[in-house]
């Protein structure tokens, strides 16, 4: 479960997301996170889908917590 | 006949690969898949050819993407584009994009000027440092052409323009590809592609084409450099993989199946499938003002070509567990079997770069500091 407030922290639309420059426990993002990050959230805004989507909530979701391997092909 | 017309929706780019000098380079790259033809006498495609495509193409689609290829494009000269863009402006319902395909070495201030007002996405064949591009890459009389790219590189980024950079990978470049890399990142390169080179005369594979062990070991390097990179360049290739593997599209042609929709138009308004197709020239589609582009452009779906490419995808190729990646690969580099099946002269080695990556990605995590 992740706390509604580490929700709200994160960014609320996608440009701000990608703005918001994400990052591993270095502090630095790399290439590869970058071009997933960007994947994922092509895929959370689906055209017709509003940026409050459900997608788009799980994402933010689950980004507060750290998301890994398994979640990106969960997606598919 | 009644041709069938072409299924393009207001709301899709169409995409549209022109060659307004034709064949004609001012480079003699060695490994160049046109040979001999770069030495054709140049014939720039006219203004009425160039108003009529403009035109039937901003009647078919709100968004049109003019690909400027060659040869070398450039050749065309400065006032062929002014007039370009002055025909697209006349149509302003239609959102044009103008990409160029250039080998750098013809541009100037004036070249820039024009890059820059017609917002052009200008991307420039560069293989790498002077000891790996300056051994293909070179005018008639062998002299390298690097120094006049990375001039370009920096004259274009001067004026505004940050262009993306096409490198060739050969044989001979895979022990460079390190090297390759980081001279990307010194010139501070946003956007690059990487392709391999692959030459080929009646069914035998000859130098320097890259061969399939040097493609794993080449692009599995440089997936790993561009991996733990921090500063943001965009590898096409790279970055369509990695979207396939997350079941997204991964845009590039010879991943995605979809050949049959490119064409290219010639400088005198004949036009013909994807310019890979070099032994197929002879199919041609049809000719710009004498039929309507929408007649010539639902060829694509009907000509040998258009068939070719959606019926010759081996079976193996769609048991395969990377099809939905990979598709088969590029019908201009698949290979007869002395059984007569067909397969893609990379088969093997995208298999194994597509592991490297799946691999590369499992440790991968992604967090937003809260």
């Amino acid at each position: 479960m992740v706390a509604q407030d580490m929700i709200n922290r994160n960014p609320c639309t996608p440009d701000e997301m990608r703005a918001a420059n994400p990052t591993d426990s270095h502090g630095t993002q790399t290439n590869l996170q970058r071009t997933i990050l960007d994947v994922l959230i092509d895929q959370a805004c689906e055209d017709g889908q509003e940026t409050s989507s459900e997608s788009w909530e799980e994402l933010r979701g689950a980004l507060a917590e750290g998301i890994t391997y398994p979640w990106f092909f969960r997606q598919q | 006949m009644v041709l069938p017309t072409a299924v393009i929706t207001p709301s899709s780019a169409l995409p549209l690969i022109v060659r307004p000098a034709g064949d004609t380079c001012n480079l003699r790259c060695s490994y160049c898949y046109l040979g001999a033809a770069v030495d054709t006498p140049l014939r720039v495609m006219s203004e009425d050819c160039l108003k009529t495509i403009t035109r039937e193409a901003s009647e078919l689609a709100s968004k049109v993407e003019f690909l400027w290829h060659g040869g070398e494009p450039l050749l065309a000269g400065t006032p062929f584009f002014e007039t370009a863009l002055d025909f697209q402006r006349s149509t302003p319902r239609t959102q044009f994009t103008n990409y160029i395909q250039s080998n750098g070495t013809l541009i100037d201030d004036e070249w820039a000027g024009i890059f820059a007002q017609g917002k052009f996405q200008v991307r420039l064949s560069l293989d790498g440092p002077h000891f790996v591009h300056d051994r293909y890459r070179t005018h008639r009389s062998a002299r390298g052409s690097q120094h006049e790219v990375t001039r370009a590189i920096e004259l274009l980024q001067h004026a505004g323009i940050n262009p993306a950079v096409s490198c060739v990978i050969t044989e001979d470049s895979v022990p460079y590809v390190g090297d390759i890399y980081h001279l990307l990142r010194e010139l501070n390169i946003s956007k690059a592609s990487f392709l391999p080179a692959f030459v080929h005369v009646n069914g035998r594979v000859l130098p320097p084409t890259l061969s399939p062990e040097g493609y794993a070991r080449a692009y599995t390097q440089l997936f790993d450099l561009w991996a733990e990179d921090t500063t943001g360049m965009s590898v096409r290739e790279l970055e369509g993989i990695v979207s396939g593997m997350l079941g997204r599209p991964t845009g590039d042609c010879t991943f995605t199946g979809t050949c049959a929709t490119a064409v290219r138009v010639e400088a005198d308004g004949s036009v013909y499938p994807c310019e890979l197709h070099v032994g197929e020239r002879a199919e041609l589609y049809g000719q710009i003002g004498v039929e309507p582009l929408s007649h010539i452009l639902a060829r694509r779906y009907t000509g040998r070509v258009g068939r070719l490419c959606t019926t010759l995808v081996p079976d193996e190729c769609r048991k395969c567990q990377w099809y939905s990646l990979c598709h088969g690969g590029c019908y201009a580099a698949y290979m007869d079997r002395s059984d007569g099946t067909k397969f893609y002269y990379y088969c093997e080695a995208r298999k194994q770069l597509f592991s490297h990556i799946r691999q590369r990605m499992a440790p991968v995590k992604i967090t937003r500091p809260g």
